[in-house]
């Protein structure tokens, strides 16, 4: 009976597909100063080790060549630069550490300077290049001798592949930028491998390409006070979703939050803002966008989102209300009502 | 095309079939298919270290980073940071985990912890 044999196949085929195991492979490491977190789509064991292990060790690589105060070498990386341009010397660029620089500058001109790396030395001044900031904000006198004569990225030259500045108080920390940039390069990397679909996730900001199967990525864009989501968003193909936040790195003082995000034109924390998300095709312009928009404000986040080619953007104002973007606006899926503002505390 | 007419539209086997497949639908969706699966168990990072933990029972585990011991609570199928040695406390403010793919983490001691379920609700949480 030919006809049974088919029709038992074809039940014997279904029956296997509801048993099919899960496709997705996730994996989570501590490296660049953050928790780690791969999801990867379709692929064998054997290109998800190898996957694991080579993000694993460029994020490491990318930690030690960019991170302003620490490095295993001491004559390399960024850390050496710092020291260097302390000192009033020049240092030697390697092409890594160039790239991101050449790759940071743009950004510096298109926010008008919100967006700065130059501003190591003052977020040292506020105490955020350590685990505990704080207990209390620095001087005024302090902020105000790093103002004067205040330190900008345009203050920095590379010139026959060494770095040099005539202003002694540039201190580069990329804190705005380098996880955004990390995750385009991490996807390339991926893509390198042959891998099609996947989500990395670095300290809460991501970048996709693919989709997990025949439905998008899903992420939950966190309350910036309480606990849980303020709103969903589904991410796709080759996005990014970077968020600047009050709440990630802040001390309290005087009942007053001091966070990590300063603006270069007071020296302090940002205070007009609470969260800025922003969903591009390059983390990089994500990160630094999310910084540059966060220290604009919500008057004048639009103009300098449209410089810096941005077009998906959330702000919550430091009233709890959120403005958004036209592009945004149609992606959110929201678990609050958006018009009403939100109720922040300190 | 219409079938000459002594060739009958099913046979008996046919008929067999369609009441065995009926069959083996039932017990399948019976034996297989759940509701949402709730979320039963979290994934856990501490210094290096993964591992796994059954919501359930309620209870109060210690798990080591190198700054120190971070303490989370079980209860009523979510877990959450109640005590951990670094500064910010981001993750106590973190509060309940119960959804697949909630998440917390303390990162200066590098303790992490993520909800897992069959369906997650989300894929990753931007913050």
């Amino acid at each position: 009976m030919p006809c049974v044999i088919r029709t038992g196949l074809l039940i014997i085929l279904l029956a296997a597909g509801c048993g099919q195991p899960d496709r997705l492979y996730t994996s989570q490491f501590f490296a660049f100063g953050t928790l780690i977190e791969i999801s990867l789509w379709d692929v064998t064991p054997d290109t998800a080790r190898r996957a694991e292990a080579r993000l694993l060790t460029a994020f490491q690589e990318w930690h030690d060549h960019w991170h302003p105060w620490e490095s295993r070498d001491d004559t390399a990386g960024l850390a050496a630069v710092n020291r260097a341009l302390a000192r009033g010397e020049s240092a030697p660029a390697d092409s890594r550490l160039r790239a991101m620089i050449d790759a940071a500058r743009p950004y510096y001109d298109d926010s008008a300077g919100l967006f700065d790396p130059a501003v190591g030395g003052l977020v040292r001044l506020w105490g955020f290049d350590r685990e505990t900031a704080g207990p209390v904000p620095p001087p005024a006198d302090n902020i105000g001798d790093w103002l004067e004569n205040r330190p900008t990225f345009a203050d920095i030259h590379i010139e026959d592949d060494r770095i040099s500045s005539h202003n002694r108080k540039v201190q580069l920390d990329f804190g705005g930028f380098a996880k955004g940039y990390a995750l385009d390069l991490a996807v390339a990397e991926l893509d390198d491998l042959g891998v099609e679909h996947a989500l990395v996730n670095a300290g809460g900001d991501m970048r996709v390409m693919g989709r997990p199967g025949d439905r998008p990525w899903r992420i939950g864009i966190r309350h910036p006070r309480q606990s849980g989501v303020l709103a969903g968003v589904e991410l796709a193909g080759s996005e990014s979703l970077v968020t600047s936040g009050d709440y990630e790195r802040y001390f309290l003082f005087g009942g007053n939050r001091y966070h990590h995000i300063l603006d270069p034109r007071s020296g302090t924390p940002a205070d007009t803002t609470v969260a800025v998300s922003v969903i591009h095709s390059s983390a990089a312009t994500a990160d630094a966008a999310a910084t540059a928009l966060f220290v604009a404000g919500p008057d004048d986040w639009p103009d300098t989102a449209r410089q810096l080619g941005v077009d998906c953007v959330m702000l919550i104002d430091s009233g709890g209300r959120i403005h958004l973007s036209d592009c945004m606006r149609g992606r959110l899926d929201f678990k609050f009502d958006p018009v009403r503002p939100l109720e922040l505390t300190p | 095309m219409i079938p000459p007419a002594d060739i009958p539209l099913m046979t008996a086997g046919d008929r067999l079939v369609i009441v065995l497949a009926a069959i083996l639908i039932a017990v399948l969706y019976a034996g297989l298919w759940r509701p949402s699966a709730a979320p039963a168990a979290v994934e856990y990072l501490a210094a290096g270290e993964s591992g796994r933990l059954d919501l359930h029972p309620d209870r109060v585990v210690d798990l080591d980073g190198p700054l120190g011991t971070s303490r989370v609570q079980f209860a009523d199928r979510g877990v959450r940071f109640i005590e951990s040695p670094c500064d910010g406390k981001q993750c106590l403010h973190s509060g309940w985990l119960r959804r697949g793919g909630d998440f917390a983490a303390c990162l200066p001691n590098r303790v992490a912890l993520t909800v897992v379920a069959a369906d997650r609700g989300y894929d990753a949480i931007n913050y």
